[in-house]
């Protein structure tokens, strides 16, 4: 038996998902954390029951990506059942997408969820009145306690096709028969009247500092608070791992250790790939004192990711699950919503451009969250641009640490601009949002812990492998002279236009693995301080790295070639503009 | 003495008090500005006012918030409103505080770039000797805070 999870953005799917199955998705509480569907298997009575968690949909009638995947999701499984999770607070909302499922002759179990929330509001709801009226099981549940789930999961069996006939005959005062959204919208109201009371609700202090994280006035001094408070814990983290522990680790031990045990030798190609390139003093090859320096697979290969990198990223997933849980998100992207409209985007965008500055592969999944097709492109264009992941953020802390401010201040102007310009140029609507901005609330340690290890364990999946591949790669390339030809060739481009050196080739080419190898790769050329400015922002505005790119390819392959011909503009004004402020400053 | 009269006085008590925090936190916070705009680091005993964009600059406008938002809320504290922007400005003050506290654990434990593993008892607790921000010397006085809200919850409870 197939059992599709749905329900309107943000009733907490994904935690009854998890809940059921016993598996490890992502959940948030706010719209769009699931853009794409997740099966799972859950055991009762003796039967395997599918379950699929299907993206959060107001109605049965798009009006973004993730809603068309649940309504395609829902067509084609007619044999299935399903179960829907209504937001007790806001009843009246759940049951109209639950009367369109009843409508297309699924049998649906209702689960009242958030039932603590609407307590808390004073808002009481029959449930069995609601029961006998809609002719399905019907159960209030918390879902991040686990209340009610199990009695939920035990009345999926009495769930039965119900015609709207019936749920209309037991509604006090509804005679009509419903066909259209306003007549739904009738009935709904007179359910609601028959089952939901509500009570006098008391605003509460947790109420009050919620409206004023949401004012302009009030929620940009927090806003400021809350990110000067992010980059100072990220900084003071990483910086305790990376620097006190890992870098002697590396270096003293680790880098020492391969160097002896390690067959060839400083001179011997293998050796050179695997363990150390070296480098001349005096015209002579000696051998790296740190694993920054020495290149090779073992070496930079694993130091980078692991010494470098895992601390930032581990830190930087923990306190955005922190955020996420506590509600802040919603309110952030309340609060930044106008601004994000000059660019054409609205305030959840902020949610796939903050993801990125963790990861910018599931950053391009989360632009499915904005409404039409130009949203979309211009958010995979501007994060894949001008938003450095995590993974870079942490190694430009060790190679630009007095600069990192200039950079990050330098992306974001480009972020704002050419957001700006493409919103004038591309043709299409940027829609007004609604957004719900759910109460402020304890986060759960369970959850927190699930996210931070699921983020985190994911990203060592993929950066390990490709930044020994790319070490590999690069070495490999040096060796057979074709970055010194590409970096003579390009010379001109890199001189002349960008101001960097022409040995920037090389790390360029390692930045479509992985920008964090790319920028570790920089602190080993030669140049000035503001070259090496110039050069880390050519690493960020450069091509995505080859994850991205390829989940950039997956949402499409004219949006793909699009932005990657925004890129190519980017690129050379953005990065060819820096070099003029450069010049312009007399520092050149 | 009434119960009114208590009332009152409490709220005369509480005016008073966070009026003087809203000043202190005020005049704390344009020094970090005027310091870090000035551009050389300014120490008196055991208080250090930063000169860095990141610590005076930011942290600097922050504790100036902080200050705003406990000079707003003063008035009329037992309200409900006016008690969230109290509570606003302490945990702007927590937050720099706390940052600057953890900073000060983590740099406290390792051996640095020439030691061992593990900083020494004495450069351990070293780390920790003043001077400190303004807003460590602010942080216990935004504690008081936690009373009010204690406060607030017993009141409403009677209610």
């Amino acid at each position: 038996m197939k059992t599709l999870l749905m329900g309107n953005p943000n009733v907490g799917k994904s935690v009854f998902f998890n809940r059921l199955t016993g598996a490890n998705i992502i959940e948030s509480n706010y719209p769009g954390t699931t853009v794409d569907y997740t099966k799972g298997y859950m055991r009762l009575e003796g039967k395997d029951i599918e379950i699929i968690d299907v993206p959060g949909t107001f109605s049965l009638e798009p009006k973004d990506k993730a809603e068309e995947v649940a309504v395609k999701m829902l067509h084609e499984s007619k044999e299935s059942k399903v179960m829907c999770v209504i937001d007790a607070s806001k009843a009246e909302r759940g049951l109209y997408l639950a009367l369109e499922i009843i409508e297309q002759g699924f049998p649906v179990v209702i689960a009242l969820n958030m039932w603590d929330v609407a307590i808390d509001k004073s808002i009481d709801i029959d449930a069995k009145k609601l029961e006998q009226i809609l002719g399905i099981p019907v159960i209030p549940t918390v879902g991040i306690s686990g209340e009610g789930i199990f009695t939920l999961a035990s009345r999926l069996e009495d769930a039965t096709p119900i015609k709207m006939e019936d749920i209309v005959k037991r509604t006090e005062g509804i005679k009509h028969k419903v066909n259209t959204p306003d007549e739904r919208w009738t009935l709904i109201e007179g359910i609601s009247k028959e089952v939901v009371t509500f009570g006098e609700y008391q605003h509460t202090l947790k109420d009050a500092i919620g409206d004023f994280t949401v004012k302009p006035a009030t929620g940009i001094p927090f806003v400021i608070a809350v990110l000067y408070g992010f980059w100072s814990v990220f900084g003071s983290f990483a910086g305790f791992f990376t620097d006190g522990f890992l870098v002697k680790i590396f270096d003293e031990h680790w880098l020492p250790w391969l160097q002896t045990v390690f067959p060839g030798g400083l001179g011997n190609w293998f050796y050179a790939l695997i363990v150390d390139v070296g480098h001349l003093e005096n015209g002579v090859l000696a051998a790296s004192d740190n694993c920054f320096e020495s290149f090779g697979a073992l070496s930079s290969g694993l130091f980078v990711p692991v010494g470098v990198v895992l601390p930032a990223i581990f830190i930087f997933y923990l306190m955005f699950a922190l955020l996420e849980d506590i509600g802040y998100m919603p309110r952030l992207a309340v609060l930044i919503d106008t601004v994000l409209h000059k660019i054409g985007l609205h305030g959840y965008a902020i949610v796939p451009s903050i993801l990125a500055l963790g990861c910018n592969v599931p950053a391009v999944g989360a632009t499915r969250i904005l409404e039409t097709k130009k949203q979309r492109f211009m958010m995979m264009t501007l994060l894949a641009l001008f938003i450095p992941c995590g993974a870079q953020i942490g190694i430009m802390q060790d190679v630009i640490p007095g600069s990192i401010g200039f950079v990050m201040l330098y992306l974001i102007a480009g972020y704002f601009i050419f957001g700006y310009i493409l919103n004038k140029i591309i043709p299409g609507k940027t829609p007004e949002i609604l957004m719900d901005v759910p109460p402020y609330q304890k986060p759960m340690s369970r959850n927190i812990s699930r996210k931070v290890w699921m983020r985190t364990s994911g990203f060592l999946k993929v950066a390990v492998p490709f930044v020994i591949l790319g070490s590999l790669l690069v070495n490999i390339l040096y060796m057979a002279g074709t970055i010194d030809w590409l970096a003579n060739i390009l010379a001109p481009l890199f001189e002349g236009w960008f101001g960097v050196p022409r040995e920037t080739a090389g790390p360029l080419v390692a930045a479509f693995l992985r920008k964090d190898l790319a920028v570790a790769q920089l602190s080993a050329i030669e140049m000035t301080k503001y070259q090496m400015i110039s050069a880390v922002v050519l690493v960020s505005i450069y091509f995505p790295c080859i994850a991205t790119f390829a989940m950039m390819l997956r949402e499409g392959r004219k949006a793909f070639l699009g932005s990657l011909a925004v890129l190519l503009v980017v690129v050379f004004t953005w990065g060819g503009l820096l070099h003029l402020l450069w010049i312009l400053m007399g520092v050149v | 003495m009434t119960k009114q009269n208590t009332l009152e006085k409490r709220n005369d008590l509480y005016f008073i008090y966070f009026l003087i925090l809203g000043l202190v936190s005020l005049a704390f916070g344009i020094a970090d500005l005027v310091v870090t705009l000035g551009g050389s680091e300014y120490s008196l005993g055991a208080l250090e006012i930063p000169n860095d964009g990141f610590r005076g600059g930011w942290g600097g406008l922050i504790v100036l918030f902080a200050g705003i938002f406990y000079l707003s809320g003063v008035k009329n504290i037992q309200e409900i409103h006016q008690l969230a922007k109290v509570i606003m400005g302490s945990i702007l003050i927590w937050i720099i505080a706390g940052t600057d506290i953890f900073a000060m654990i983590t740099e406290s434990i390792p051996g640095g770039e020439d030691g061992g593993w593990f900083n020494t008892a004495q450069g351990f607790w070293g780390a920790y000797a003043p001077p400190y921000l303004p807003a460590i010397f602010l942080l216990p006085f935004s504690l008081v805070v936690i009373f009010c809200i204690h406060k607030y919850y017993k009141k409403q409870e009677m209610k």
